[in-house]
């Protein structure tokens, strides 16, 4: 009689616990709903097809897409050079954090160093307390909130970002 | 676990002959619950993991229990769009887990998931692991590869010969956890025979073994043993990744 662990993988008689059982301690937040009482139709019996080559659909996994994109940032300088990165309608954090829209890597960005925001046709940049500061164009001294034209040059860190924008 | 009669079962991990960590992750689940079994049915799962600093292998457990877990936990949806559902959890729920642990950052994992309900297969699958249906005394490559080379062999820019020992064959163009990720799940179920035979893997082993020797010991050998002796060769022929597969014979 073939022995199977908690989740399915296959043990040796001898075994007394599965050697394969992984945990990350990951729960998943889903809470059963209620239960709703449904008909299965029959399935039939007849002589096995052909093998199938069964149609699939391709789905996104993302459930939230993000919003329309406005405009771009290509990288001028730095290990990223050439390398564009997509602004979106509503706000854009530039930064080094992974969760950072625009991930630059560079040690002298910060985490969260500035953030692009697109409302009412317009595009607003904002620094966000970085520790070396956000400039735009040929200015020595750093932004506190900038409005960006087509073609601005923004340089935060060691990185320089050419803008663009319909 | 107990195994309602339906299936012959058998499954087999191994880390390979070079990799130190098995970053593959599997289950097959079926619920205590027979009212939830006969609503839901069984579940198999195949995940290969990738990511440094032990990324791989948290992508792919976790991909594999919350795709698990969402599924049997939603009663209300039908087994296609619990599927779908369970993968877009799967998905979120790693990138969730690498924003908490930012040294994780970058995971992800391919994942092929099967649920039998009654004799009717569904599938949901993403990246480079695969789904085989034997049938008849002949295999045919369910799921399709989500990985560059894949794509270079559908545009005819290369043979299926070229792909299978392409430099760039581990590339993946689409995997659970990293953005934009998209899967695709069966359009309509799957009618399922007494005798049929599901093969899924990781590419640890389909990377190393071909497809009609896959075949000739899936369709002779006990599942165990073809699990057993499948993997055996992959290893012979050097294992160079983790190799990971799950065997179902209809019954």
């Amino acid at each position: 009689m073939a022995k199977f662990c908690a989740n399915g993988h296959q043990m040796e008689d001898s075994w007394a616990v599965c050697p394969y059982c992984q945990r990350t301690g990951f729960q998943s937040p889903a809470a059963p709903p209620p239960m709703k009482t449904r008909m299965e139709g029959e399935p039939s019996k007849e002589a096995p097809p052909p093998l199938p080559s069964p149609g699939r659909r391709t789905v996104l996994l993302t459930d939230k897409r993000k919003p329309p994109v406005v405009g771009w940032f290509v990288a001028l300088t730095g290990e990223q050079k050439g390398e564009d990165f997509r602004i979106h309608e509503g706000q854009n954090v530039i930064g080094s954090a992974p969760d950072a829209d625009i991930q630059l890597r560079d040690t002298a960005v910060s985490g969260k160093h500035a953030s692009l925001r697109y409302k009412d046709q317009k595009f607003f940049l904002t620094d966000l307390d970085s520790s070396n500061g956000t400039f735009v164009n040929e200015g020595t001294t750093p932004i506190a909130r900038e409005e960006l034209k087509d073609n601005d040059i923004v340089r935060v860190g060691e990185v320089t970002l050419k803008f663009k924008c319909f | 676990m107990r195994i309602r009669p339906g299936v012959d079962l058998a499954n087999l991990t191994d880390v390979g002959c070079h990799r130190q960590e098995n970053e593959d992750y599997y289950c097959y689940a079926e619920p205590d619950d027979d009212l939830v079994f006969e609503r839901k049915g069984r579940l198999a799962v195949v995940a290969d993991g990738m990511g440094g600093h032990q990324g791989g292998k948290v992508a792919s457990t976790i991909a594999v229990e919350a795709v698990r877990d969402w599924y049997f936990n939603h009663l209300d949806l039908d087994t296609h769009e619990a599927l779908r559902s369970a993968f877009q959890d799967a998905h979120a729920a790693i990138q969730e887990y690498s924003r908490q642990n930012p040294g994780l950052a970058g995971m992800g994992t391919t994942c092929t998931a099967v649920a039998i309900l009654g004799d009717q297969l569904h599938y949901g699958h993403v990246g480079d692991s695969r789904l085989y249906l034997i049938r008849g005394g002949a295999i045919s490559q369910i799921t399709q590869d989500h990985s560059q080379v894949a794509r270079l062999v559908q545009d005819g820019l290369i043979t299926p010969e070229e792909a299978a020992v392409h430099p760039q064959r581990n590339v993946l163009t689409a995997a659970m956890g990293i953005e934009p990720a998209s899967a695709d799940f069966s359009d309509s179920p799957l009618q399922l025979y007494a005798n049929d035979v599901l093969l899924m893997c990781s590419d640890g082993l389909h990377g190393l073994v071909s497809d009609q020797e896959m075949l000739a010991n899936a369709s002779t050998l006990e599942p165990l043993e073809a699990c057993k002796e499948l993997v055996r060769m992959a290893k012979e022929r050097g294992g160079f990744d983790n190799i990971t597969l799950q065997i179902l014979r209809i019954v």
